[in-house]
């Protein structure tokens, strides 16, 4: 790649980066002064895209870190060459993603109450206080993965695993506990969005790891592509499982005849959840990665494993995005259905946030040497 | 920098002393109640009876309970749903007012992460607005669709309230008309304003009362038992 060529690219990215913040600044100084108004949410459809692409980044920075110090842990040190870019990769998704939850919040002025006047038994504040204990955490485990102390990164990953696990599972009971609406009610959904963690934050790995590399025309390490390999080929599993978990939901689903299971199959979003969460999200990446699995050395090339995990990425965002809204459709006593639309301040504000994902990590991988 | 014996015991000094009087502040801030004219009666528990046969849609108590709270355009503690019961042969119309049922198990108090939603001795369940941060959970978690968004500008907007201010950004539901219980009148706008006298505001705990005798009379239900809230709101059903 000639120099001029990455100037171009440079100055390309960071134009666009900085047209994204500027119409996410915009919208945020119309939140400010116009209220929620300027969101599609009502009070029959209280949460949001924005708590759709919170719970999409949060899950993401979990996941990552998941993997990363599962593998730790266990011994398994060929991936630690991935772990400090999983690391800091998972600092740039949680930091924007608190952001944006904070946007949806209508007075985050008063989130001094977390503190002041803490109810322990509500999930959400558990899952407030446990994802801030564990964005330290993350930073405490880069800075010594950075400094490479070896003592101080082997018991950082342990417990960072183990706050992983914590608030993702966390952030899945304050759906999973609300008896009142029956997409989201019960003691799976905590274990759904563990599981969940785990394919995104592997997909994240991938395509961000790859795409890296194309980006900046550097050309990848044997035991990097190696490592990238065995990830794709355990993806493809968890995907596999992913395909299993969705069938089954619907056959009971369909079986019991939970009427709101039609606002994901049926109407409104039956073509998302069909083409994009099932089709683009699970089986062409499963059948891509799985390609991948043969007893062969010769692998598909990465730009394939990148557009599966980009892929990945997207399907696990539309499925959260329509359990989150489609879990609040149903109303009780003949109230007319919830209804929903997502808004131009949403999608900026969501867009926004992935720009400050990008420009985070962007430096880390300029000068943190990932 | 060295950590030396002394400067460990300065910091953990200094760490315990920030401990101790933030413990305070919050011990003081979580003492959220106001000063009322009438202290909080524990021995009371206030509730209301509906009767649906008598209630003719005509959102008196919707139009009392905006004058009486002046909430914010968009937000009403009370709203009446036209409802459909029987066989597509025998169908009739009934009205059913729905409204905060200040329930004796708030899923709405045990999900506020910061407790600006709980109950009361006297059976109301309050809602805070000097403390609610807009999550929105309890809107979520509510089985009745009680609690409404104010979506007005968060720092902005204020309007006059029985109690305070209305601010934007917060979640705000029927109060019972906590203002004008706390001043010593036991009395709702709704009840009030009602020209069939379908509503009926009262001590449930006293079984002479008129809404317990109301109950009793008409065999008074609660809505969606199933969600384990015990709702205070009791309903004359159309029978």
């Amino acid at each position: 790649m000639t120099d001029k060529n990455g100037r171009f690219k440079f100055y390309l990215g960071l134009t666009v980066l900085l047209l994204v913040l500027a119409i996410a600044a915009y919208s945020v100084t119309r939140l400010l002064t116009q209220g929620q108004a300027v969101f599609g949410s009502t009070d029959l459809v209280g949460w949001n895209l924005l708590i759709a692409a919170y719970v999409f980044m949060a899950l993401t920075a979990s996941g990552l870190c998941l993997t990363a110090n599962f593998f730790e842990v266990l011994g398994i040190h060929r991936f630690q060459l991935l772990q400090k870019r999983s690391h800091f990769l998972a600092i740039s998704l949680l930091l924007p993603a608190l952001g944006l939850l904070s946007m949806e919040l209508g007075r985050i002025d008063r989130i001094i109450y977390y503190v002041l006047s803490p109810n322990f038994r509500s999930p959400m504040w558990w899952m407030g206080s446990v994802y801030a204990v564990y964005l330290v955490l993350l930073m405490l485990e880069f800075w010594s993965i950075h400094k490479n102390y070896k003592k101080m990164m082997r018991a950082a990953s342990i417990i960072t695993l183990v706050a992983a696990v914590a608030a993702t599972s966390i952030l899945g009971s304050i759906f999973g506990m609300v008896l009142d609406k029956t997409l989201w009610f019960g003691s799976g959904t905590p274990v759904f969005f563990v599981f969940s963690a785990i394919v995104t934050g592997l997909a994240a790995m991938i395509f961000a790891t790859i795409f890296t590399y194309r980006f900046r025309g550097r050309p990848m390490e044997d035991e990097l592509k190696q490592a990238i390999k065995e990830l794709s080929f355990i993806l493809a599993v968890f995907l596999g499982i992913a395909l299993v978990f969705t069938v089954w939901r619907q056959i009971t689903v369909s079986f019991a005849r939970v009427p709101d299971a039609s606002f994901i199959t049926g109407s409104p979003y039956g073509l998302q959840f069909w083409l994009i969460y099932l089709v683009v999200g699970l089986v062409i990446p499963f059948v891509i990665l799985l390609r991948n699995s043969g007893k062969k050395t010769i692998g598909i090339k990465e730009n394939l494993k990148a557009l599966a995990g980009l892929m990945v990425l997207i399907g696990m965002y539309v499925d959260k995005h329509i359990f989150v809204i489609s879990g609040q459709f149903n109303q009780p006593f003949g109230i007319t259905l919830g209804s929903y639309t997502s808004t131009f301040a949403e999608w900026s504000l969501f867009f926004g946030a992935l720009a400050v994902t990008v420009a985070i990590y962007s430096f880390g991988e300029k000068k943190l040497s990932l | 920098m060295k950590l030396t014996r002394r400067k460990f015991f300065i910091y953990s000094g200094l760490a315990g002393a920030v401990a101790f009087v933030g413990k305070g502040y919050g011990l003081a801030a979580m003492a959220s109640e106001k000063p009322r004219l009438n202290p909080v009666n524990s021995n009371v528990n206030y509730g209301m009876f509906i009767d649906l046969k008598k209630c003719i849609g005509c959102n008196a108590c919707t139009m009392a309970c905006i004058r009486e709270n002046n909430w914010p355009e968009g937000v009403t503690g009370n709203r009446v749903l036209e409802m459909e019961e029987g066989l597509s042969h025998t169908k009739r119309k009934y009205f059913q007012p729905l409204l905060c049922m200040h329930c004796a198990n708030p899923v709405c108090a045990n999900v506020c992460p910061v407790k600006a939603t709980y109950k009361r001795e006297d059976g109301l369940v309050v809602q805070d607005n000097t403390r609610c941060i807009g999550c929105k959970y309890c809107i979520q978690a509510c089985p009745y669709r009680a609690r409404m968004f104010n979506k007005q500008p968060p720092y902005a907007y204020k309007k006059e309230a029985p109690e305070g201010v209305h601010v934007g950004g917060t979640v705000m539901k029927c109060t019972f008309c906590k203002h004008r219980i706390d001043a010593g009148d036991i009395s709702t706008a709704c009840t009030d304003w009602c020209p069939t006298g379908a509503r009926v505001f009262g001590d449930l705990n006293d079984p002479n009362s008129e809404v317990s005798k109301a109950i009793k009379a008409r065999n008074g239900v609660q809505l969606k038992k199933e969600k384990l809230t015990e709702p205070q709101v009791y309903y004359g059903l159309m029978g």
